[in-house]
């Protein structure tokens, strides 16, 4: 076990100095001088001034040579600190700090509900086929799938905010506020999800011991939730930490349609701004969640079926 | 079965329906208790309330010494009147008196000239240029002593980033390292002192709203219960951040938000816009800006550094359709400034629409097609001209219709704002649409002089001069003459194919009143919101 974390935790650092390394190369080679055009967003055109140009590169070291910023960066990121935001003055660490439970409680509780929604409902449409439920079940998931997110969550905030005048259409100043995005998102997972367990669970049930059950008489509600939900959850949970990640890292529309203020409307912000420091300290962060969420789902495995080895 | 589906979805749809009847009365609000404005983002920047770094709220807390009225003209402010020396090296201001901070400290000779002293490599940058030293006559008279006449020191002064701070918010800058790297830069340890503004503390209609403040979310102002001039009209102004133009009109209709669109932050779509006039409850106010977005050819690149060939692009363009494109948001002017600036030379016109006069310039150029393929040839080559450009690709298509029309082989090249800037710069392009408005508004120099850092090239030594004349000239009038010329002059060079000129356009609860844009965009959008009626 503690071999086998060891191996993972080299193989996340081997990987997060990728991220690192790609995206500073990637931003720089970009077309466009930085210090242009964060003068231009910092000063705005009438005070920019090719001194103010020079002094913006001078002061964030953006005149020096990239193998220099680099490793100055690298020095950075090992120290704990992520430097400033080129366009706020803020420390990068603590805009992150200030967005993240932002998204962090969007994506949970999106997919909180997705799992509670979809697992039953993706049961009972296997074990049900082609009957009335199944039919309306394999409908609205195809449905939620074929929609995306921006569309549905200009929609609803047409029908709850703008019609109804039920719901905030945008902010995050109370509880209200979580509904039309949550259920934006746990519409289009719902739909995905329902369908991996409805074929998970058909797969299940036509299985030897599952028809073995049936004909040792067992309720069919036993089957389902004792042997069919047991070995369900592991492909759900994959699929749901999957979509937990989507949810943090696809975010950036939503929450520029809700003005929601999570990490990716500052991801937004930040490319649009050409924040280097912010970019780069963001996408390190990604990287880490996705390497820790993933590492913590294998975990689980073990927790969830002890007849899974993690070493081979 | 199908019977079951078709109950659901009626009961759905009456529900939605019901509910939407129940919920159709619109709330009494008090309108003046607050102003909620939607914006795009949160331009502030905690720790340091330089009014630049505000935008919108800026022009509500901090003020200035002079205003610009609607006609253009300086009027008084902060300063009740100024007189100016004959050779127009000094400006003596007389400011109004019993003036406070927000702080309730008194604004007087010596805040001024503390702005100017610890301010000067920030807000007051562009004037830093031509202003030599700032003396205290008396504790209510300031005198700006320039290094050269600057006919365009007043309209500058009018910005909102020469607001005027209280001495006691503008604190030490402590050196702060690069934000990507780990040691100081030589030119931290260069510098003197520099100096922020810790609190935001103007003499405005508005205070800083601290406590409302919530970064990237919401922020704020609220009455200065002590104003020198009449009350504000509103008790708060509240600014809600909505990056998406479609949730904020959304916003906006839904009642979330009385006003947006009022600002280049908060810019609204074509559709948006679309949608907001079909609601009674919402007006619309639009008005013109002074800075215009450059079309320019590159006169250095053969066969644009002939003249005639210039001319027949121009020939080539029908202007007036042209327009359309833009609908409500820009319109299409002949440049370099805007179409309604007070030193706009309106002899300056397009050129009238002839395609087949401009096809007979370049036949008798002998710039014909020889291969039959459509496309004119010169020195053996297909002339393609690609259009750079960043933004209103719609244009940029219709461009390339007209210049296919004449026989030119057109093509868009898209490319990100940041990387036109370094194109531009290297004259690496044949048409170019400028990114950004040339940040010199009403100062040709810039743009036009061999020297200045966004210069097209002219490389025109006559025009040169002028605009070496032009930018130490002490006399208004003489200025706004030399401006006529100069712009005549950069006219007939050709080289501007045409201007667009965007609008601002704000939409608001009809039953707050009034909207009055300032002349200008860098006075801040909002200046006479605190006064609508």
């Amino acid at each position: 076990m503690w071999q086998y974390l060891l191996k993972r935790i080299l193989n996340t650092i081997i990987v997060l100095f990728g991220a690192v390394t790609l995206t500073f190369f990637f931003m720089h080679f970009t077309e466009g001088d930085p210090a242009t055009i964060i003068a231009l967003d910092k000063y705005g055109g009438q005070l920019i001034s090719p001194e103010a140009i020079d002094r913006l590169a001078s002061e964030e070291g953006l005149n020096r040579s990239i193998f220099v910023q680099y490793t100055s960066w690298l020095k950075l990121i090992c120290t704990g600190n992520f430097g400033h935001s080129l366009r706020s003055g803020v420390l990068v660490l603590d805009e992150i700090r200030l967005c993240f439970p932002y998204t962090f409680a969007l994506a949970l509780i999106s997919v909180l509900i997705t799992g509670i929604v979809a697992t039953p409902l993706g049961i009972y449409s296997a074990a049900y086929q082609n009957r009335f439920l199944d039919h309306i079940t394999r409908f609205t998931a195809s449905f939620k799938v074929s929609i995306p997110n921006f569309y549905l969550a200009i929609i609803f905030i047409f029908i709850f905010s703008v019609k109804l005048k039920l719901l905030p259409s945008f902010g995050c100043d109370n509880p209200t506020h979580f509904i039309l995005p949550v259920m934006v998102l746990a519409v289009s997972q719902t739909g995905f999800t329902i369908r991996i367990v409805r074929s998970t669970a058909v797969e299940i049930l036509e299985s030897e011991y599952v028809q073995f059950a049936f004909a040792r008489g067992l309720s069919m509600n036993r089957i389902l939730f004792v042997h069919v939900l047991k070995n369900i959850f592991i492909p759900v949970l994959t699929f749901l930490s999957l979509q937990f990640l989507m949810a943090i890292e696809g975010s950036i529309i939503i929450e520029t349609i809700f003005a929601w203020p999570g990490i990716g409307k500052l991801f937004q912000e930040a490319v649009f701004g050409r924040d280097f420091t912010m970019i780069q300290a963001l996408v390190l962060f990604f990287a880490a969640i996705v390497c820790a969420i993933n590492l913590l789902v294998d975990m689980v495995y073990v927790f969830i079926n002890r007849s899974i080895s993690l070493i081979k | 079965m199908k019977k079951r589906l078709f109950f659901l979805i009626l009961l759905f749809v009456c529900s939605i329906e019901f509910l939407s009847g129940c919920t159709e009365k619109d709330k009494k609000e008090d309108l003046y208790k607050e102003l909620r404005i939607g914006t795009g983002w949160d331009a502030t920047r905690p720790g340091d309330y330089q009014p630049y770094g505000m935008w919108e709220p800026a022009a509500l807390i901090y003020e200035t010494l002079v205003n610009l009225d609607k006609n253009c003209s300086t009027v008084p402010c902060l300063a009740d009147k100024w007189e100016i020396s004959d050779d127009s090296l000094n400006y003596t201001f007389y400011l109004h008196k019993g003036v406070k901070f927000h702080d309730k400290t008194d604004f007087n000779a010596h805040a001024v000239k503390t702005n100017f002293e610890k301010l000067g490599r920030i807000n007051w940058l562009a004037l830093k240029r031509v202003v030599d030293a700032v003396e205290i006559i008396d504790e209510y008279t300031v005198s700006f002593h320039l290094l050269r006449p600057s006919p365009l020191f007043l309209f500058y002064l009018a910005g909102s980033s020469y607001g005027i701070i209280a001495p006691s918010a503008i604190k030490e800058k402590k050196s702060q390292a690069p934000a990507m790297n780990a040691s100081d830069t030589s030119m931290d340890k260069q510098d003197k002192k520099s100096y922020l503004v810790a609190k935001a503390m103007g003499t405005g209609p508005y205070k800083w709203d601290e406590q409302s403040y919530k970064r990237a979310r919401s922020f704020g102002v609220v009455r200065n219960e002590n104003y020198w001039r009449k009350d504000p009209v509103f008790e708060k102004i509240r600014w809600r951040v909505i990056p998406d133009p479609v949730t904020r009109t959304i916003a906006l209709e839904s009642g979330e938000i009385d006003m947006t669109g009022q600002s280049p932050n908060a810019s609204l779509l074509e559709e948006n816009i679309f949608t907001l006039k079909q609601n009674k409850k919402i007006k619309l106010k639009k008005a013109n800006n002074w800075g215009a977005r450059l079309v320019v050819i590159n006169h250095t690149r053969p066969p644009f550094d002939n003249i005639n060939v210039r001319r027949a692009i121009g020939y080539a363009i029908d202007y007036s359709n042209m327009s359309k494109i833009f609908s409500e948001l820009a319109v299409i002017c002949p440049g370099p400034l805007g179409p309604n600036t007070p030193f706009t030379n309106p002899d300056i016109k397009f050129s009238k629409y002839d395609p087949d006069k401009a096809k007979n310039i370049l036949n008798n150029m002998g710039i014909i097609d020889t291969d039959g393929d459509g496309f004119r040839e010169y020195k053996g080559e297909t002339i393609k001209i690609s259009i750079l450009i960043s933004k209103s690709k719609g244009m940029g298509l219709v461009l390339c219709e007209f210049l296919e029309n004449i026989g030119f082989k057109a093509d868009l090249r898209p490319k990100e704002s940041g990387a036109i800037f370094k194109i531009l710069e290297n004259m690496n392009y044949d048409i170019a649409v400028h990114p950004n408005i040339p940040s010199f508004y009403l100062d040709l120099y810039g743009t036009f002089h061999s020297k200045g850092r966004w210069a097209i090239r002219l490389n025109d030594p006559e025009t040169d001069k002028m605009l070496d004349q032009y930018i130490v000239c002490s006399d208004l009038k003489k200025f706004k003459e030399l401006s006529f010329q100069i712009q005549k002059k950069i006219a007939d060079k050709k080289i501007i194919l045409f201007a667009i000129n965007e609008c601002k356009l704000a939409a608001y609860n009809k039953k707050l009143g009034e909207f009055i844009f300032p002349p200008e965009e860098w006075v801040g959008a909002l200046q006479e919101v605190w006064r609508m009626e």
